[in-house]
């Protein structure tokens, strides 16, 4: 998404980037092709952008595992060793119990961790634009990849919410 | 008058950007305290848990009172962050880091103390699940094993609710900071651009983080309270001891979250996001805690002596009448009676109310976790078991250094990250 084929505007507010986006959307730029960025999460009313994430099922799924994972270390190990109890239980599902619950909390917690870096910050580096000014609470919003019969067209509706910024903008974090 | 965003950002960043004369005396300070706690741990370690006042019958003493009581100091953060988080009650931005903190260096200091507590503490692994020599895997019928897996999620859950946010304001300093500074702030914020996706995914970890570490929380001070209601030791059998934990160690979080909020305040000069409103609110929280306390020890004192059987009678009677009421009826006074009209008459409610009913809540809550601890020990089934236990100059140093070690993560935290979220409160403005 980071390229010279960018067109980029830098507007004060949200809601001018709200009116940007729509504009851009009325000119025909799909949604994955839309680039916005700014220092705080912008409600998703304010920005007709659709987000979706799996992070929720994914990590549902990485609690369930590792809570099987639990059970079996603690009941496994226990009767791994041939114990004489005299007929008492050898796995007992009361105990057992509390470490295969903390470590179903214990993988939700590293797969929400996990997912999280691997979808949204380091997947970032490099990949977008940025501008500086968003640290000052303005908001970057632009077309990716914008075809060369469009470039005027967008670089003139653009204009009325901001300050034109085109192609790649200098990236702060280099 | 109302702040714009760019205020609120030169307000949140100038601590960490700018450093006064009074951060390096704090430090060295503070340093000190801690120097003189490590030093005396390593004389524990070399010369001997001996030196320590541990000893028959009284093994659990200063050592499992400091680790009960920072476990319980711990869910300030977790539980008033997350809750507030999942109610939307928007008063909680500017405290949700401060209490954050609070969790992730209370969990620290107090997951120290097993270590401190062992005579032989190079052999802490043993408490790690892996098969020994003889093929034996630790036994995880014991509640001290529980302990081990309870801790560790909650830490690193904490740990994780913690980092989280803190990656848009690393950002944000990466952005404004120059040198070897931002080159540090540039690995912090790990490519944080502040696109849409990345703030949906931040907010989506963040709500999921709240709902999953609630019941870790609540787990965790309930398996600490296992330790000894798992045992048949007079008036720790019970089966009130988990709530009673739980809400104990809300009670004492809270407690502490109002007193680093006051220093903060007035050292940071953050008076105008850590205002009365705050304190009003964490105040009135603090009121139903100490209720709550009130009738948690009411009802486990009231059973124990409905029932009467004599072993539990003694210890009963030795904390309120014999050689403890000293200290139950402090604990009385510094846990109900004095922060009770401090808090419930709104005159009193003030910043420096709150704030000194939460410091007699502090002292309170250690000496409940010392109270629940050594008379049942000093005093079990057969006199020939009883005794008294006397600390030793080693234990009260490594008490008091944990405080100053607090004092001294959070100073040196502030420093580093913004004491109170950025951008939660610039999203908070427009909110």
């Amino acid at each position: 998404m980071n390229s010279e084929n960018d067109i980029l505007v830098v507007c004060s507010e949200p809601d001018l980037a709200r009116q940007s986006v729509n504009a851009l959307l009325s000119a025909g730029i799909p949604n994955s092709d839309i680039i916005l960025l700014s220092s705080e999460p912008l409600e998703h009313g304010e920005v007709p952008l659709q987000q979706r994430t799996l992070m929720p099922w994914i990590v549902a799924c990485g609690a369930v595992g590792a809570g099987i994972g639990g059970f079996l270390l603690a009941s496994l190990t226990q009767e791994s060793y041939a114990i004489h109890t005299g007929g008492m239980q050898v796995v007992t599902l009361w105990a057992d119990g509390i470490i295969t619950y903390e470590l179903t909390m214990l993988g939700a917690i590293l797969t929400t961790g996990v997912v999280f870096l691997i979808t949204s910050a380091l997947r970032g580096r490099g990949q977008f634009p940025y501008a500086p000014e968003v640290s000052d609470g303005k908001v970057l919003v632009g077309a990716a990849s914008v075809p060369a019969s469009l470039r005027n067209e967008i670089i003139e509706t653009l204009k009325r919410f901001g300050e034109i910024k085109q192609g790649r903008t200098s990236d702060s974090s280099t | 008058m109302k702040k714009t965003a760019e205020q609120i950002q030169g307000d949140l960043l100038r601590p960490v950007l700018r450093t006064s004369w009074r951060f390096p005396l704090a430090v060295a300070a503070l340093g000190i305290v801690v120097a003189a706690g490590l030093s005396a741990w390593i004389y524990q370690a070399y010369t001997g848990i001996g030196v320590a006042g541990i000893n028959r019958p009284v093994f659990w003493g200063f050592y499992i009172t400091n680790f009960v009581f920072w476990i319980g100091i711990s869910h300030a953060g977790t539980l008033i962050s997350a809750i507030l988080r999942l109610s939307n009650a928007t008063w909680r931005r500017p405290i949700t880091r401060c209490a954050e903190v609070i969790t992730v260096f209370a969990l620290m200091i107090g997951a120290m103390f097993p270590l401190i507590h062992l005579g032989r503490p190079w052999l802490f692994f043993w408490l790690v699940p892996y098969p020994s020599e003889r093929r034996l895997w630790p036994n995880y019928r014991s509640p001290l094993l529980w302990d081990f897996f309870a801790i560790n999620t909650y830490l690193i859950g904490s740990l994780t609710f913690l980092v989280l946010p803190i990656i848009p304001d690393c950002a944000l300093l990466r952005d404004k900071c120059v040198g070897w500074r931002r080159r540090v702030y540039s690995i912090l914020s790990l490519g944080w651009r502040g696109t849409q996706r990345q703030w949906h995914q931040l907010e989506t970890a963040m709500h999921i983080m709240a709902i999953v570490i609630i019941p870790v929380a609540v787990s965790v001070h309930t398996i600490v309270s296992w330790d000894f209601a798992m045992t048949l030791v007079p008036m720790w059998h019970s089966t009130i001891f988990a709530p009673y934990f739980v809400a104990g160690a809300i009670f004492s979080g809270i407690a502490a979250l109002i007193i680093a909020m006051v220093f903060l305040r007035s050292f940071l000069h953050l008076e105008e996001y850590l205002n009365l409103r705050c304190f009003d609110n964490l105040g009135k929280l603090l009121l139903v805690m100490s209720l709550l306390w009130f009738y948690f020890i009411f009802a486990e004192r009231l059973t124990t002596w409905y029932g009467n059987t004599r072993s539990e009678m003694d210890v009963l009677w030795l904390t309120q009448r014999g050689s403890y009421r000293g200290l139950f009826w402090l604990m009385v006074c510094c846990n109900f009676v004095i922060p009770f009209p401090l808090l419930a008459v709104k005159k009193l409610r003030t910043i420096l109310g709150t704030f000194l009913a939460s410091i007699t809540v502090v002292i309170g809550m250690w000496i409940e976790r010392y109270l629940i601890i050594v008379p049942s020990l000093s005093h079990k089934f057969l006199p020939y078991a009883w005794g008294n236990y006397h600390p030793t100059w080693v234990e009260i140093t490594i008490t008091i250094a944990t405080f100053s070690g607090m004092a001294l993560l959070y100073i040196l935290f502030s420093k580093i990250v913004p004491i109170i979220s950025v951008w939660e409160l610039k999203a908070g403005l427009r909110q």
